[in-house]
């Protein structure tokens, strides 16, 4: 009886405390005393740190971006002016590159109105949920992004480059004319 | 004002004489007219600073002279295009491995990664030390 009344006591302290210290479990309360106190830290972080490095990040992809596409479309006026075997499919794959770079483009200016919402927010201290909100937002935002830079990258890898191999393949094979349907 | 006639002054070298159609004549010296030109000069920088200033595109104003271009995606030779001739086995090749380089210099940009708006880098982790 004793000895269960003392496992009790040992359970009933230190799992709080190790849930604590894993940072798993924190109540509602005490998540929003956590925000109060280091909201300006993360604005700090959100200003000094995050937005020089994603501009730098943006201005380097668009600027690579374009460049590929750019390369890309003389690449592929050649053949259509040739009349050659993959030409149309090419430019299928430039139209979708240029549409999904004009939505990073965009949705990059949406992550960063939100970010620097976030970052600039007026007592954060005494508004955390508020907050926090709009932490979400920047995060979804950001996450777009992301998904934008891996779609971008499926493009140019899944599509135009397969296509560039198999394209080469063929006129391997049959010649510059190509041997499809085309 | 009208219409201006200018006319520099055969006796006063270092004088201009404006003339409106009513005949009156201001007489304008060099000193005068050299600081009216510093005046629009003035004018014209501080609009176009201003348009600088006020242009949303700003904030991706980074780079600067003298620093290097840290964008390898962009220093990527690719073959001399020829925008006629046909396409061939080798040029198709070559815009492979031209295309190969630059996703590979793509791979090394970062890309808004989640993790990098985390609680723990937010300072937002319950385990971490308040900054002093």
């Amino acid at each position: 009886m004793r000895k269960a009344f003392l496992a009790i006591i040992i359970i009933s302290v230190i799992i709080p405390v190790q849930v604590l210290a894993q940072g798993e479990i924190v109540s509602d309360s005490d998540n929003l005393d956590l925000v109060s106190s280091r909201c300006k830290d993360s604005q700090r972080y959100l200003n000094n740190t995050l937005r020089p490095r994603d501009i730098r990040v943006r201005v380097n992809r668009l600027q690579a971006y374009r460049y590929i596409s750019k390369r890309m479309e003389v690449f592929t006026g050649r053949l259509e002016s040739n009349s050659q075997e993959g030409a149309s499919k090419m430019r299928g794959h430039l139209s979708t590159l240029n549409s999904q770079i004009d939505d990073f483009k965009n949705n990059y200016e949406v992550y960063d109105l939100l970010r620097d919402q976030t970052a600039k927010m007026q007592d954060c201290d005494s508004s955390p949920k508020e907050f926090i909100v709009k932490i979400r937002q920047t995060r979804l935002a950001r996450n777009q992004l992301n998904s934008d830079v891996q779609a971008i990258h499926d493009t140019l890898d899944k599509s135009i480059l397969s296509d560039l191999k198999l394209m080469h393949d063929q006129y391997l094979t049959y010649g510059a004319s190509g041997g499809g349907n085309e | 004002m009208g219409r201006l006639g200018v006319v520099m002054s055969r006796f006063d070298l270092g004088a201009l004489r404006i003339k409106n159609h009513e005949q009156h004549t201001i007489r304008v010296n060099l000193a005068t007219a050299i600081a009216f030109f510093i005046f629009i000069a003035c004018v014209l920088v501080a609009v176009s600073t201003m348009m600088y200033l006020r242009d949303p595109n700003r904030k991706y104003d980074i780079a600067r002279s003298g620093e290097s271009i840290d964008n390898l995606a962009l220093e990527i030779e690719d073959s001399p295009e020829d925008a006629s001739s046909p396409v061939t086995a080798s040029i198709l090749q070559q815009k492979t491995d031209y295309l190969q380089k630059e996703i590979n210099a793509l791979s090394g940009m970062g890309d808004f990664d989640e993790d990098d708006l985390n609680d723990q880098n937010l300072h937002l982790n319950p385990l971490e030390q308040p900054a002093l």
